[in-house]
């Protein structure tokens, strides 16, 4: 894990600490299709980020007229992995619950119009 | 315009790390809601820690942020010396208080003396300053805030945000069981509906989004009566009689495992299906887990000017 400390503030060591920038260094993770068209499928998660949608942009494709060209994105974040949703008509569901972004969690299933995957950490 | 309400820090009393709270997290209280033009911050916990961080990573210029504390236990203001953009000059924090005899802002510099942090509190690189909320009429940026008083040992406040026709309301901390109007009654018979005082009815009507205390569950709560959290089934008869749209259970005790909270969350949706059929939503509070919600009125202008874009 790099850090990039802020130069004005590299000479104190009381002050370093406030001002460290963590680097992102998540292990991969699998997205594993449990429901919905191409149930069964699983993806890595890694650095780059993911799409997952309809469109031909998307990393992830779920053909699916409830499912947006491009629905959510996961990009790694200091705390892991964030899943955000990119103003998809029908919204994305973190174990049954709308939210906009989450960090996932091992176990977490979510709904993506008629697809749900489930997210798996490495551990 | 867009209102993000973000979970920083969901754990009451102390911060619990480890494997058995990784899910739900275990930094103490911490809950930020933002537009495109205005930041706020209510209560500091070890969560604010994690929302400076986040706050490094978004590249922000300059900012203005509005700091709301419902009290200064340690759970609620300890996270502050941890923040990282105190210790940037661009930036300006407001701390909100209400009138001369309100300590928060004392009690929170207070904790930056160098018998319990290294750095003093005069140290801090960004302008914090006290601002008294009724002095600007409850106006916050974009948003219209009020306050209300809360049941916990100490005193607590609690806080409503509105902005265009979104409400959004934080009650933390707070036990309502005991100013329950059949208080005895439902301790005894927890399947009565229990009967919330009027005041916040009206304070919680019609919420977009109740964060409130729901630290114990049934069980646990007969063991610790009077120490100011409330059942998080309690939250559920708020909720359905003041009409709340949705409920986010927070404080969640530093005994309960992910999987106690998922049992207490369980419990309170038995509780909200039996009772009303189970139209509200319920949810325990997450670290890491942001909403989104959309107004389509405007807010009047007049805001802050001191507001730098997010």
């Amino acid at each position: 894990m790099g850090n990039d400390w802020d130069d004005e503030t590299r000479g104190s060591p009381t002050r370093q600490f406030m001002v460290a920038r963590s680097g992102k260094s998540a292990r991969p993770a699998v997205l594993r299709q449990v429901q919905g068209p191409g149930m069964g499928r699983t993806f890595l998660v890694g650095e780059q980020e993911v799409i997952v949608g309809r469109g031909e942009q998307a990393d992830i494709k779920v053909d699916s007229l409830e499912v947006s060209r491009r629905h959510v994105v996961i990009r790694q974040v200091r705390a892991g992995y964030r899943i955000e949703d990119q103003r998809s008509r029908n919204g994305t569901l973190l174990n049954g619950v709308r939210v906009h972004a989450a960090v996932l969690s091992h176990g977490d299933k979510i709904a993506i119009g008629d697809a749900v995957f489930e997210f798996e950490e490495s551990r | 315009m867009d209102i993000f309400v973000s979970f920083w820090g969901t754990r009451g009393s102390i911060p619990t790390p480890g494997f058995r709270t990784s899910r739900f997290g275990g930094n103490t209280a911490c809950l930020e809601l933002h537009t495109n033009n205005t930041l706020v911050v209510c209560d500091g916990g070890s969560g604010m820690r994690e929302l400076g961080l986040d706050m490094l990573d978004r590249n922000l210029d300059a900012v203005t942020g509005h700091l709301f504390f419902s009290h200064t236990h340690w759970d609620h203001i300890q996270g502050f010396p941890f923040f990282p953009p105190v210790y940037d000059p661009r930036n300006t924090f407001y701390v909100y208080t209400s009138g001369p005899d309100d300590r928060t802002f004392e009690l929170l510099t207070g904790q930056m003396k160098s018998d319990y942090f290294p750095v003093e509190f005069s140290e801090l690189r960004a302008r914090v300053e006290r601002r008294d909320l009724d002095a600007v009429g409850g106006r916050v940026g974009d948003f219209q805030v009020d306050s209300l008083a809360l049941n916990h040992p100490g005193g607590a406040t609690g806080f409503r945000f509105r902005c265009g026709d979104v409400k959004i309301v934080y009650l933390s901390d707070h036990e309502l069981d005991t100013l329950l109007d059949n208080r005895q009654q439902a301790l005894d018979s927890p399947d009565l509906p229990r009967q919330i005082p009027q005041r916040f009815l009206d304070f919680a009507g019609g919420a977009d989004l109740l964060v409130a205390d729901g630290q114990y569950g049934d069980a646990e709560y007969l063991q610790r009566v009077g120490w100011g959290h409330s059942r998080a089934t309690t939250l559920v008869d708020l909720a359905l009689q003041a009409k709340v749209k949705q409920l986010a259970v927070t404080h969640h005790d530093p005994m309960q495992s992910d999987e106690d909270v998922d049992a207490k969350i369980r419990a309170c949706r038995r509780r909200a299906q039996s009772l009303e059929g189970g139209r509200l939503v319920i949810f325990g509070a997450r670290e890491g887990v942001q909403l989104r919600f959309e107004t389509g009125t405007f807010p009047r202008s007049g805001g802050d000017t001191l507001e730098r874009p997010l």
